[in-house]
């Protein structure tokens, strides 16, 4: 690879990784469930985007970097557990008792608490969340913050769980589309 | 949820959340994972779904929701906390009377002991049956708060400079 051929994808890379590296990251975090694991998946499929970018349209770009990043945080997910295993393996074998450690699933609160998310991007989804119809904005609340299930939320109102899966999933359209708001954007 | 058969947008965006909020089985699991190293629309809707939940959860709870609550619980959650302040009260104007004031009130149950009114005061830390049980959430910032009106501690403070036979009792110079 000359150097400017070099140079040259290293900026396209760089400007892929403003346009995607939030959402692939937010993908990422989703799949694997730690910050930490997110960020080297990340780290990951972008050297692979530098050494191996292929032509082709921003779209037909951004689903190969979802393709990388999913087989990056496949690999990961195998390479922990294999970790795990191994770990398991050698508590029993000195019969040390661990404490409970965590669920596979992560709460909503743990998510909270980690820096996924620009500000921009949180002040918008904050915005596009009052402007949600009374019910909607309720029923989201609820299962996101108060993390109550569906069923709780509609035995709560006295409402079909129908009518509260379908105020969220207005909701959840109204609030990605606030998303793709924070994605068109001018940059600064 | 199969892992070939056609998903709509809206589609995509609930399963995305009951997968993050882990409320898939097993084998729903596994089928959505597969379809998420082919379908770039459905991982878009992951990452969309983690951003949202992200954000929410910055949020902090707004005020107008708590309209939300049903009257009567309102009504229920006063009441308790109105039910909350008077016992205080009673507790606090049961330690400023004169041991003696106290065993002609209760008929001689010893509360001149010390010891009796630590467990007093035990047995209703220990007591279950809190604010809770009235369907009032005991984190409420109004029942934490206990605000007592100011016309309430008066009353408690004019109780206790009254002499055993209920009149004033004179100011000491």
């Amino acid at each position: 690879m000359s150097d400017a051929e070099s140079t040259r994808r290293s900026e396209l890379v760089a400007e892929l990784y403003a346009q995607h590296g939030e959402k692939l990251r937010a993908f990422l975090y989703g799949v694997l469930r730690n910050v930490e694991l997110a960020s080297e998946a990340l780290q990951n499929t972008f050297r692979q985007a530098v050494r191996a970018l292929p032509e082709g349209t921003p779209d037909g770009i951004r689903g190969w970097l979802f393709r990388v990043a999913y087989n990056e945080a496949m690999l990961i997910r195998r390479r922990a557990r294999v970790a795990s295993d191994a770990l398991q393996r050698m508590v029993e074998s000195r019969a040390v008792e661990t404490p409970g450690g965590g669920s596979g699933g992560e709460t909503a609160q743990r998510i909270a608490d980690d820096p996924l998310v620009k500000r921009e991007t949180i002040e918008r989804v904050h915005r596009a969340l009052e402007n949600l119809p009374r019910d909607q904005r309720y029923v989201v609340e609820q299962r996101i913050y108060g993390e109550k299930t569906f069923a709780a939320i509609a035995e709560e109102l006295d409402v079909p769980l129908g009518t509260v899966l379908t105020r969220n999933r207005l909701a959840l359209e109204k609030l990605r589309a606030a998303l793709s708001e924070t994605e068109s954007s001018p940059r600064e | 949820m199969s892992s070939d058969a056609p998903l709509s947008s809206d589609d995509r965006l609930q399963w995305a959340q009951r997968y993050l909020l882990g409320e898939l089985s097993s084998a729903e699991v596994e089928a959505f994972e597969t379809r998420l190293g082919e379908d770039e629309e459905l991982a878009a809707a992951l990452a969309d779904v983690v951003l949202i939940h992200q954000a929410v959860g910055d949020v902090p709870f707004p005020a107008p929701l708590r309209e939300a609550v049903p009257d009567s619980r309102r009504l229920l959650r006063r009441f308790g906390w109105s039910v909350a302040a008077v016992a205080m009260v009673g507790v606090v104007a049961l330690v400023q009377q004169t041991p003696r004031q106290v065993e002609m009130a209760k008929g001689g149950l010893e509360l001149s002991h010390p010891e009796v009114l630590d467990s007093l005061f035990a047995s209703s830390a220990d007591d279950e049956d809190g604010p809770e049980s009235m369907g009032v959430d005991p984190s409420d910032d109004e029942i934490n708060a206990l605000d007592v009106p100011d016309w309430l501690f008066a009353a408690v403070e004019a109780e206790g400079r009254m002499d055993d036979s209920g009149r004033p009792q004179e100011e000491e110079l």
